[in-house]
């Protein structure tokens, strides 16, 4: 009787609530596939776009070896420079990070590099060399076979409506199993760019890296045990093993681009940690880092920057002046340069950041003195301080003039250069006159301001 | 009686011109003494490299990523969104590099649009002002939740906190 009335009531009101959320969930359903298709969408566009793109830069390629005017050879390289730094953009917004795609990326980013290169060039001065053309074709090869396999798998993806979201869960799965078409086409793609041999891509663009990096591994000197490079890092830092203060020290892996020890002193008083590098030969620290918390700002810029200047004099970095200054959260950012010979030596800067608190050295960074110091005979300037001044757009106040040696734009030697401070419509700009030939190398602009500056913390 | 008069009128002529002088030397005193003032203020002189909006991207990016690590694995974490924009085999931007699909699992569970505290964005700065305790790597990984074989094979420089950082 009871059980009778109640489901007389009850009954309506399940159905009305199943009913309720029945459409609910259809609801959900619905807004759910629309965000997946605005998903899928987005993923083929990219995909559809880097097919194009590449199709479009082989043509290009194609073009280049066959203009033979100078004045048709810009437009065509800068189309080329376009297309693949379109189509390495594209790449970029597929789900591809975690696959094997990295060498056909950095390829199209030195096709990118390549032709931009060449293509801003006065051509008429310096043509093309045979070097180049054997570069360019060669490239014009290698992107009718990426071609060739993107259109099959863009073929595929339009014949059999391949979804770039089953590709996203394929790779999350990491199932081997999985047959993807589309991963299996992106790694064929792949396996050939590995198999290409290493292009010359002239001087400037692997030889900056490469000469970087050689220069890295060959500090040389005597190698240095563990022990020493601790005594090293707590020698630097002023401090002694007991009451507390910890030391690790970690012999780290090959992948780094210079051989060193991780050291890091733990001082439980000030319940934070000292990081730092000591390369593994000649056991010089590379760069420190302190975690202590910086507390309420009590020192100027200036008596900051004296404290910076002073660590370096006591640790054998001598008198150097500073080029840059930033400050933020308590800090102050100090870029040291030596001078010699009153020349600024851009390449030796050294970074340290002085906490505001105490005006203790916080951090500090010598991997640009380390791996460019060296003894260097500056060369006589053949241009001019009023030459140089010359050189520079009439529309630019210019308000200082020095010397320095800076690292060429184009290939990473050093260039002594003028450098002038200029002013235009209120920005600053530092501006690099090459003091041999009189060409403008490099113009940087500057952040100037005070320290509470809307642009500085924020 | 014309000559007082003659008198008068210079008299008058010089004090406005003599009033006038001084009016003018004080106003450029003031100029002056405000462009000393600016540059004796002026406590920021460096090169312009990445605006506010992208640092605190970047920010949300290292919070995101690496919020229970150390500084010094937090300034890694910055200096690899760094060393991949410089990467010709990743994209070219900070903000490219964070939002590349499957590149960082803070961005695709919506950690990311965590509110950053002040240690992520002077780990960003940092690392913008070259300080890289990973020497160059563009990866890195934590061995506990990894899900890829091949991040495995990459070559690996250090571990900083709970990451690896490899090449």
């Amino acid at each position: 009787m009871v059980y009778g009335a109640v489901s007389r009531v009850l009954f309506p009101v399940a159905i009305v609530a199943l009913v309720g959320a029945g459409m609910w969930g259809y609801q959900e359903h619905n807004e759910k596939n629309s965000i997946l298709i605005k998903a899928e969408n987005s993923y083929q566009r990219a995909f559809h776009d880097l097919t194009y793109h590449v199709d479009q830069l082989h043509d290009e390629l194609g073009k280049a070896l066959v203009v033979n005017s100078r004045k048709q050879m810009t437009p065509t390289l800068t189309n080329v420079w376009r297309l693949a730094y379109a189509a390495q953009s594209d790449v970029g917004q597929l789900p591809l990070t975690l696959m094997p795609f990295n060498k056909t990326e950095e390829m199209l980013s030195r096709v990118a590099d390549f032709s931009h290169r060449v293509a801003v060039r006065d051509l008429n001065k310096e043509p093309l060399s045979q070097k180049e053309y054997g570069t360019l074709k060669s490239l014009h090869k290698h992107a009718a076979d990426i071609q060739d396999q993107l259109r099959k798998v863009q073929g595929n993806v339009i014949d059999k409506q391949l979804r770039w979201m089953d590709v996203e869960t394929a790779l999350a799965s990491d199932d081997k199993k999985s047959d993807n078409t589309i991963i299996d086409g992106f790694k064929t793609i792949e396996k050939k760019v590995q198999e290409y041999p290493e292009l010359d891509w002239g001087a400037g663009i692997q030889s900056l890296d490469k000469k970087k990096q050689m220069r890295i591994k060959g500090i040389d000197g005597k190698k240095i045990s563990k022990e020493e490079a601790k005594r090293i890092a707590l020698d630097f830092v002023g401090k002694q093993e007991g009451k507390g203060v910890r030391v690790d020290v970690d012999e780290n892996g090959k992948g780094e681009g210079y051989s060193a020890y991780s050291v890091r002193i733990h001082t439980p008083n000030e319940r934070s940690s000292i990081n730092m590098d000591v390369t593994k030969r000649s056991g010089k620290v590379v760069w420190l880092m302190d975690e202590r918390q910086i507390g309420k700002e009590k020192i100027s810029i200036e008596q900051a920057r004296k404290s910076g200047q002073k660590f370096l004099r006591a640790h054998g970095y001598g008198d150097m002046e500073v080029s840059e200054v930033d400050n933020y959260q308590g800090s102050a950012v100090f870029t040291f340069v030596p001078v010699q010979d009153g020349v600024r030596i851009y390449p030796d800067s050294v970074v340290v950041e002085v906490a505001l608190d105490t005006g203790n050295v916080h951090a500090f960074n010598s991997t640009e003195y380390l791996f460019n110091n060296k003894k260097r005979t500056i060369p006589k300037p053949k241009i001019s301080k009023e030459q140089a001044r010359k050189q520079v757009n009439p529309a630019v106040k210019v308000t200082n003039q020095r010397l320095a040696m800076i690292e060429g734009k184009s290939d990473g030697n050093e260039v002594l250069a003028w450098e002038m401070t200029g002013n235009y419509e209120g920005n600053t700009y530092l501006i690099y006159i090459n003091a041999e030939t009189g060409d403008e190398e490099e113009v940087v602009k500057m952040i100037t301001g005070g320290g509470n500056q809307p642009h500085g913390t924020r | 009686m014309r000559k007082i008069w003659f008198a008068g009128i210079a008299l008058v002529v010089a004090a406005v011109v003599l009033s006038g002088l001084t009016l003018l030397s004080s106003i450029e005193n003031q100029v002056v003494n405000k462009v000393a003032k600016s540059k004796a203020n002026q406590t920021k002189f460096h090169a312009s490299q990445i605006s506010d909006n992208d640092l605190r991207l970047m920010a949300n990016a290292v919070y995101g990523e690496s919020r229970g690590e150390p500084f010094e694995g937090q300034v890694a974490v910055a200096a690899v969104i760094l060393n991949r924009v410089k990467s010709p085999s990743f994209p070219n931007t900070p903000s490219a590099v964070i939002f590349e699909p499957r590149a960082f699992t803070a961005v695709a569970d919506g950690q990311i649009w965590l509110e950053p505290n002040e240690n992520a964005s002077k780990a960003v700065r940092s690392a913008l002002k070259g300080w890289d305790p990973t020497g160059g790597c563009t990866y890195y990984f934590n061995p506990a939740t990894a899900t890829s074989q091949w991040i495995w094979s990459r070559p690996q420089a250090k571990k900083i906190g709970k990451h690896i950082f490899c090449r």
